[in-house]
């Protein structure tokens, strides 16, 4: 086929329009510019209106149909004005032929254009040189270069079009039709060579100087380009931004500074390109697998987890090989914690991930953040993860890391007793693959080997690190902070352990010798025991070590009322004038590190000293002072009885008892419920500093009752009511304390959040549910507000609120609400729970079945039935309940529903039907039964 | 936060191995804030400080192994990648040029 020809049926088949304007497209332009085919314009339009309507369209780069309205407007109205807008037409749409990258048939159009319209020859030479440029036929476009003659109008046009147009330098290193030293082919052969290197290595600036190429030179932007390429690989995205800068904007590298600029923007575009994905390593479809991982593992659901863990994990394996390990460690944390069978999981993503210091360490995490798992779980996991940073030389196994992990275990495992330590470190067995006894294969014959060789060396210490005592004393030895000693200390405390605070307490001395606080402690074990020469001997070291030390003379100030206590109890009129006199002094030493009523105290104790000494006259005396210091008769009475306790029991019983009641209940008779409320208040704080019990006459609580009920309250100072609260929750007095904190509440101040603990320990036995409530609003509000010490207060509570099964504190997101919610409720509760008064309309289960009815079953008044069918009820009661849900069950019978949960539930998470689970595994269903049996006969009548 | 500014782990911003000694961390950091000096890559610097902070002493580690979260989401393990610049050769870029 003849070249005209074949090129003219290309150029047919690209100007085709899929809209119908084939025709008039495909007609060559003959020499006349007549067609027969119609225009796409109405033709009723004028000239003008056409002639604008193709410069809009061109403006706007729609050159298909520009290009069919400018034809039919040269053919029905052909003027100069209609020649050249129809050549624009078509050199625009050779234009953009080229720009979709059919430089071909953008030149077979030209190749029309220029045997039709001989005007067009000028500018389609120009076109032709800039797609030869652009395109593959460099050698042809740049060959007259080589003539030392050529005029310098043409050499300035080719070298304006490599300048805009070149896009790859290569192909002019290549060019033949040049010389292979001439400067330009030279140029672009080092541009060539530079541009690979920058982009496969991280090159410096002298390794690309590139001096080959001038200031001058038409490749001149490309060096900027290597430059700034070169400074962005080496991450100095300053420097590309000045070489970019450089970059004139109509050069053809200048195409790639909005891409360069984009990927050293901080943020990311909205629709990055391919390079940018490419360079950046950007992994969207390794961000979308993982994220439907993540959905797939939220819902728990169990057959869009393993299908989304293998596209993860393929894609990792693709994308980003690097995170695959790690996340086949996610994958079986996750499945451990969302309890699916972990074997399942390994046995998905084809073998088990490295499981090393950094994975057990994240799964001790995990654990402790899982809703659903106690948290001393992780403790174990915790030793675990400490011997094997050890093994991997982390950290020493004898340092202040290993130290910091002891603690942290020892603080996991506190309020536990040790049998319950010890299932704990049973059942978490399961939750640590390191620990996991694995069925069958030669791995497990090996693991098996493994660990019968180091089970007899490595025994003994890790039964030891099931004890917090053992892990904080081995803590201390590694790092002596006095936080430290106190954290084990506060640990002995809590387990009553009194050796274990003596040994603490003598390590911390050893340590620090000139620290009094461990002296004080070792004082008050001594004083807890009764021993209080030697609690006042400990006091005395403390004193020499620091006599000035305010904490030692509020110790000894206490100490001294004990003393003089036992005295009072001993019947030993003298020692206590003694007690009395020391007492004296030490309140004198005080002076303004005084904080609290201690003078009370002493006038007590003088009261006390005449009532000992039998002087009447002397004790009504005192008494009166006593009573004007206070404020109130009753009030008096009070600290009477929690200072001097035993001697006005004996004035009861015998020496003074008339006396003393006829003036008592005189004075009772004379104050009001609001100075008694006053009175009662100071004498709790006095008491809560001096550690002193308050014991409330039932009278004196109906008369607080009372008082708090109404106005009076609002006086009273907010610290002193927390006292008074603080003191009736010592003495069992719940409903006081509950309208104490009613009263304190009301005034939303800064002890708000004590109060709300105050109002959740009242509740405590009333209404559980409500009371775990306040005390989580209080753990968020320490925890917003960082009062560490309100905090621990709050831990402590929550502790003792729950149990082992049930899940840690979940601070309340609202806490406010519980606050807004708990001050609507002025009225206390009334019936304890285990008190229940069972009247005659009572929905309990024990009540219904007296009345006769089968009764519904509830945990909390359940009846101790020796009856299978009682098993068989209870199951039926919690099918398809969440385990979560089911806090307070036995450690053994929670152990089977979880594994029943995990094999049959309808999420790892739920109790399945106890009907499935014995039609599949008898075994695990007849354990479920016997166990459920077992518990329920071992439950005593409530 | 952009990839840039995601906290890494400290090991992997300073080119060291975990079991890396006192000595030999401090001389890491020094490397490594001479490679990216506070005047010239501000942001580079920040997270080399910023790693170095968090290993520096058997304390901070401690706080770092005891307090730093488990698992996040699968997406977070994303974070774990280090800011990459790939060599990808000429031929995408030269891709831009011709238009494609």
């Amino acid at each position: 086929m003849p070249r005209r020809r074949r090129n003219r049926k290309r150029a047919a088949t690209i100007r085709g329009d899929r809209r119908g304007t084939r025709s008039s497209a495909l007609a060559p332009p003959d020499a006349s510019g007549e067609a027969t085919s119609t225009i796409a314009g109405p033709p009723q339009q004028g000239a003008h209106e056409l002639e604008a309507q193709v410069e809009d369209l061109l403006a706007r780069g729609i050159s298909t149909r520009a290009l069919a309205i400018a034809k039919g407007l040269h053919r029905s109205a052909p003027s100069e004005a209609s020649r050249t807008l129809l050549i624009r037409s078509y050199l625009a749409r050779a234009e953009a032929l080229a720009a979709k990258g059919l430089d071909r048939e953008a030149i077979a159009l030209l190749e029309l254009l220029e045997q039709n319209h001989a005007e067009a020859r000028d500018p389609v030479r120009s076109l032709r040189l800039r797609f030869a440029v652009k395109g593959r036929e460099v050698d042809d476009a740049v060959a007259p270069l080589a003539d030392p003659d050529l005029a310098p109008a043409t050499r300035e046009e080719i070298e304006d079009a490599i300048r805009k147009h070149l896009c790859d330098p290569s192909a002019l290193a290549s060019a033949a039709s040049l010389p292979e030293n001439h400067p330009l082919r030279r140029a672009a052969g080092a541009i060539t060579d530079a541009l690979a290197r920058v982009t496969t290595r991280s090159v410096t600036d002298v390794e690309v100087a590139l001096p080959e190429v001038s200031r001058r030179s038409p490749l001149a932007p490309w060096k900027l380009l290597v430059r700034a390429l070169a400074a962005f690989y080496r991450c100095e995205d300053e420097e590309c931004e000045r070489s970019l800068a450089a970059i004139p904007t109509d050069s053809a590298p200048a195409r790639l500074v909005p891409e360069l600029r984009a990927m050293t923007a901080a943020v990311a575009p909205a629709a990055p390109t391919r390079l940018y994905n490419r360079v950046l390593g950007r992994p969207d479809k390794l961000r979308s697998a993982l994220g439907r991982l993540d959905a797939a593992f939220a819902a728990e659901d169990p057959f869009e987890v393993p299908h989304n863990i293998e596209a993860a994990v393929r894609q990792v394996r693709s994308e980003a090989p690097e995170l695959l390990e790690r996340l086949l460690q996610w994958i079986e944390i996750y499945a451990i914690v969302h309890m699916f069978d972990p074997e399942w999981i390994e046995h998905m993503i084809g073998r088990a991930p490295k499981r090393d210091a950094g994975y057990l360490r994240r799964l001790a995490k995990s654990i402790e953040g899982a809703p659903g798992l106690p948290h001393a779980f992780a403790a174990p996991v915790w030793i675990s993860f400490l011997k094997a940073a050890v093994a991997e030389g982390q950290l020493a196994s004898e340092g202040l890391e290993a130290a910091a992990i002891y603690r942290h275990t020892a603080s996991l495992l506190e309020g536990y007793a040790a049998d319950e330590i010890e299932e704990l470190f049973r059942e978490a067995k399961d939750l640590d693959p390191t620990q996991r006894s694995q069925p069958g294969g030669r791995r497990s014959a090996r693991g098996r080997r493994s660990r019968g060789a180091k089970a007899s060396t490595s025994s003994t210490s890790e039964h030891r690190a099931r004890d917090p005592l053992w892990l904080h004393a081995r803590a201390c030895e590694w790092d002596s902070s006095p936080d430290g000693f106190r954290a084990w200390i506060e640990s002995a405390r809590s387990r009553g352990d009194d050796k274990q605070m003596e040994r603490a307490a003598e390590a911390w001395t050893e340590t620090h010798p000139n620290d009094p606080h461990p002296l004080l402690i070792r004082m008050q074990s001594a004083e807890s025991r009764g021993a209080l020469r030697k609690a006042l001997g400990f006091l005395e070291q403390a004193a020499q070590r620091n006599p000035l030390d305010s904490s030692v003379l509020h110790a000894r100030r206490r100490l001294q009322i004990k003393t003089a206590q036992r005295h009072l109890a001993g019947n030993k009129p003298k020692l206590l004038a003694g007690d009395i006199a020391a007492l004296e002094q030490t309140i004198a030493e005080l002076g303004s590190k005084e904080s609290m009523d201690s003078h009370l105290a002493l006038s007590a104790l003088r009261c006390a000293h005449a009532a000992l000494a039998q002087d009447p006259a002397g004790f009504r005396l005192h008494q009166d002072a006593l009573s004007q210091e206070v404020g109130d008769a009753r009030a008096a009475e009070l600290l009477l009885r929690a200072v001097a306790r035993l001697d006005l029991r004996r004035g009861k019983e015998g020496a003074e008892p008339g006396h003393r009641r006829t003036r008592s209940s005189k004075k009772s008779a004379q104050g009001t419920d609001a100075s008694l409320l006053d009175g009662a208040a100071r004498v709790c704080s006095l008491c809560r500093a001096l550690e002193l019990d308050v014991e409330f006459m039932e009278t004196e609580v109906r008369s607080l009752c009372r008082a708090l009920r109404g106005t009076i309250a609002e006086t009273l100072e907010s610290g002193a009511l927390c006292a008074l609260a603080e003191c009736a929750l010592q003495g069992g007095e719940q409903q006081l304390a509950y309208l104490a904190s009613h009263a304190g509440l009301a005034r939303r101040d800064a002890y708000g959040a004590r109060f709300l603990l105050l109002r959740g320990r009242s509740l405590e036995g009333f209404d559980d549910e409500r009371a775990l409530c306040c005390v989580d609003a209080v753990i968020a509000l320490a925890q917003r507000d960082r009062n560490a010490r309100l905090l621990d207060d709050a831990v402590d509570v929550r502790r003792d609120l729950s149990d082992i099964w049930s899940e840690g504190p979940q601070p309340s997101a609202h806490p406010e609400a519980v606050f807004d919610a708990e001050l609507e409720h002025q009225r206390p509760p009334q019936n304890r729970r285990g008190a229940h008064p069972h009247g005659s309309g009572c929905p309990c289960r024990r009540c219904e079945l007296q009345r006769g009815g089968r009764g519904h079953l509830d945990l909390e008044d359940e009846d101790p039935v020796e009856d299978l069918d009682l098993s068989v009820s209870f199951l039926a009661s919690i099918e398809g309940a969440p385990v979560a849900k089911l806090q307070g069950l036995p450690p053994r019978l929670m152990r089977l529903l979880l594994e029943a949960a995990m094999k049959y539930g309808a999420t790892p998470r739920h109790i399945p039907w106890m009907s499935v689970v014995a039609e599949r595994n008898p075994e695990l269903h007849a354990k479920i039964r016997a166990e459920v049996a077992v518990c329920l006969s071992s439950l005593a009548p409530t | 936060m952009t990839d840039t500014l995601r906290p890494l782990d400290p090991y992997v911003v300073l080119e060291v191995a975990a079991s890396v000694t006192e000595d030999e961390l401090r001389a890491a950091y020094l490397r490594k804030v001479r490679e990216f000096p506070p005047d010239r890559a501000p942001e580079q610097f920040e997270r080399v400080r910023d790693a170095y902070d968090r290993v520096r002493s058997p304390e901070r580690r401690a706080r770092r192994w005891i307090e730093e979260p488990g698992c996040g989401c699968f997406v977070d393990l994303l974070d774990e990648l280090p800011p990459r610049r790939i060599h990808t050769g000429p031929v995408p870029w030269l891709e831009v040029l011709r238009g494609r």
